[in-house]
């Protein structure tokens, strides 16, 4: 089990040091604007040309599409890494949650983290679906609604943690008063 | 049904036991033993004796019925997860100086039991909500599954109460004997004329020595009884040697300050009715999504339900009423264990009292509440561990219905 949970942090924090870095690197060094979030959310006019943007911008002689693709592609190992993650991080809270209404919360938490895990699946396949050999002759399709379910769910849950920390930091320092 | 062919019984001998000890098994095995007798039968049995009971109760021998109630696979693997995160949190509390003798709040509890206090990760059991104490260090053996049987043989505890010497030993057992490998339709006289009890004048004193504050539906009572067969008694009665063994270990190491157990206290409970179903339990309610991932991943139904089918017994409120019957009988059963231990020491066990404090539509699966009731059961634990709760009566500390 030790192995697992380290495992599932290594795929969260190498594949989210990945994609910030990438990020980080082209909007930084390589002064382009580049997002790859926004086109998760992009309705079909935006994600056309935000596609038709990223295709024409070249950034050490590759387009930013085939830089969207490989982030994409290392979501999958940060999907599992999340994921796992969640998880972990809300059944570690639930375990020292008195409070049965807290404590039944942390533990929606981990239904929603595979259901997000799920729907970011289903949102990177039509992602490179739309990547796929740009600009072809294929259609686009749009992530939107698989994406905003996704995005609303995660709030919801790192909500739930937030609060759940706060409220365990705030007992545990209530407790060294005493 | 669900198990492979079992060998064929080797059928314990008794022949080579004193006269008298043989009589006295050969009567409560027959159901047909005075109360008397029973207590004179319980200071003469040793672990083999036991052994030998079991084995005609449930006409399997030995080696079967350890195969059937041993907990592996999955299960124990999902158990020990728990455990070890639990003795993990045990062992930071030992080695920050948490045995203090200045700080007398604080305990040192041994948990020996069943999924009642180890629920394989998904729902918060009552260990789990006990150990959210600060001032309690908890030691957990307990495994989901687990047959009170295994407990006495595999004898684990024993050894951790050495080690340990805590202040408080929690244990729960019994359920997973009485429904396990569908033994429960062992227990069943579908004719509905059972007259067993009226056979069995001990199980009969523990309804009249009942206390009035426990609600009793005697309708209810009375209709779950009379489809109970000789095989139920029987193994109540072995529950009854059984814990008067355990207990009898520890308290007679813990009479005076100076024997090696003293002042321990230990605590037991007895389950609360649970529901024959097979319902998945699917519902609007997104916070109790786990209740139709347990029912549908991890079981369902054949605990209570199907040796019910099995047995031909087809009516809901009958069979509702066969486990209002059994669990009532199980209860009094355990509170008349730690009434005579109370008499030998005072304040050496306590009773939690779960019964009808889940209600129909609090569990999770037959056998298990959801975690809003394993947690108000685990805060009567609390509040008679840290002694901030008076007992409801005698050393019987009553589960109320929580506010949901």
């Amino acid at each position: 089990m030790k192995i697992l949970h380290i495992f599932l942090w290594t795929c969260f924090a190498t594949s989210f040091i990945f994609l910030a870095g990438q990020e980080i690197h082209i909007v930084c060094f390589d002064h382009v604007c580049y997002h790859p979030v926004i086109l998760e959310l992009a309705d079909y006019h935006k994600l056309s040309s935000i596609l038709s943007n990223w295709n024409d911008t070249y950034v050490h002689a590759k387009s930013l599409i085939h830089y969207a693709r490989i982030n994409t592609r290392v979501d999958f190992i940060f999907i599992l890494g999340y994921t796992g993650a969640i998880i972990m991080t809300s059944y570690n809270l639930m375990q020292g949650e008195k409070n049965p209404k807290w404590n039944n919360l942390l533990r929606l938490c981990f239904p929603l983290a595979v259901l997000i895990g799920l729907l970011d699946i289903v949102e990177n396949i039509i992602l490179l679906y739309d990547m796929h050999d740009y600009p072809g002759d294929h259609g686009l399709i749009i992530s939107l609604p698989v994406s905003a379910i996704k995005w609303l769910l995660t709030l919801f849950v790192l909500a739930i943690i937030i609060i759940a920390a706060f409220r365990r930091l705030r007992f545990a320092s209530t407790k060294k008063l005493n | 049904m669900f198990i492979s062919k079992p060998p064929i019984p080797s059928s314990p001998n008794i022949d080579h036991l004193d006269d008298e000890k043989q009589r006295l098994i050969k009567a409560m095995l027959a159901n047909n033993i005075t109360e008397a007798d029973l207590v004179n039968l319980r200071k003469m049995v040793d672990a083999d004796d036991l052994a030998i009971i079991i084995q005609r109760i449930y006409d399997l021998n030995e080696k079967y019925i350890l195969k059937i109630s041993a907990v592996d696979g999955l299960l124990r693997k999902l158990d020990d997860i728990k455990n070890i995160r639990r003795n993990k949190r045990f062992t930071n509390k030992i080695k920050d100086g948490f045995r203090n003798s200045t700080h007398t709040k604080r305990k040192v509890i041994l948990a020996e039991g069943d999924s009642w206090f180890n629920y394989p990760i998904i729902l918060t059991d009552i260990i789990d909500r006990i150990s959210m104490e600060d001032n309690f260090a908890v030691y957990s053996l307990a495994s989901g599954g687990d047959w009170l049987l295994n407990m006495l043989t595999g004898r684990h505890y024993v050894e951790q109460l050495s080690v340990l010497h805590p202040d408080v030993f929690l244990i729960s057992g019994g359920g997973n004997d009485l429904v396990g490998s569908s033994r429960l339709a062992t227990m069943l006289d579908p004719s509905g004329n059972s007259t067993e009890l009226g056979k069995n004048e001990w199980a009969q004193n523990l309804i009249t020595k009942a206390n009035a504050i426990v609600d009793f539906d005697p309708a209810r009572f009375w209709d779950g009884i009379r489809h109970v067969s000789r095989d139920f008694f029987a193994l109540l009665m072995f529950f009854h040697l059984q814990y008067y063994s355990l207990i009898e270990g520890i308290v007679k190491n813990a009479l005076k300050p100076d024997d090696k157990f003293y002042p321990i206290q230990i605590i037991t409970q007895g389950y609360d009715y649970g529901v024959p179903s097979y319902k998945n339990g699917l519902g609007s309610n997104p916070g109790l999504w786990f209740v139709p991932f347990i029912r549908s991943f991890l079981g369902h139904g054949h605990w209570l339900k199907t040796p019910m089918q099995i047995r031909g017994i087809l009516n809901e409120d009958v069979q509702k009423n066969i486990i209002y019957a059994m669990i009532y009988l199980f209860n009094e059963m355990m509170i008349g264990i730690g009434r005579y231990f109370n008499s030998v020491r005072s304040g050496s066990v306590s009773h939690i009292d779960s019964r009808g404090t889940v209600g129909n539509g609090g569990w999770t699966d037959e056998l298990h509440p959801k975690p809003v009731h394993f947690m108000k059961t685990a805060k009567v634990f609390i509040g008679c561990i840290n002694r901030t709760i008076e007992p409801d009566y005698e050393h019987v500390y009553i589960v109320t219905k929580p506010v949901l």
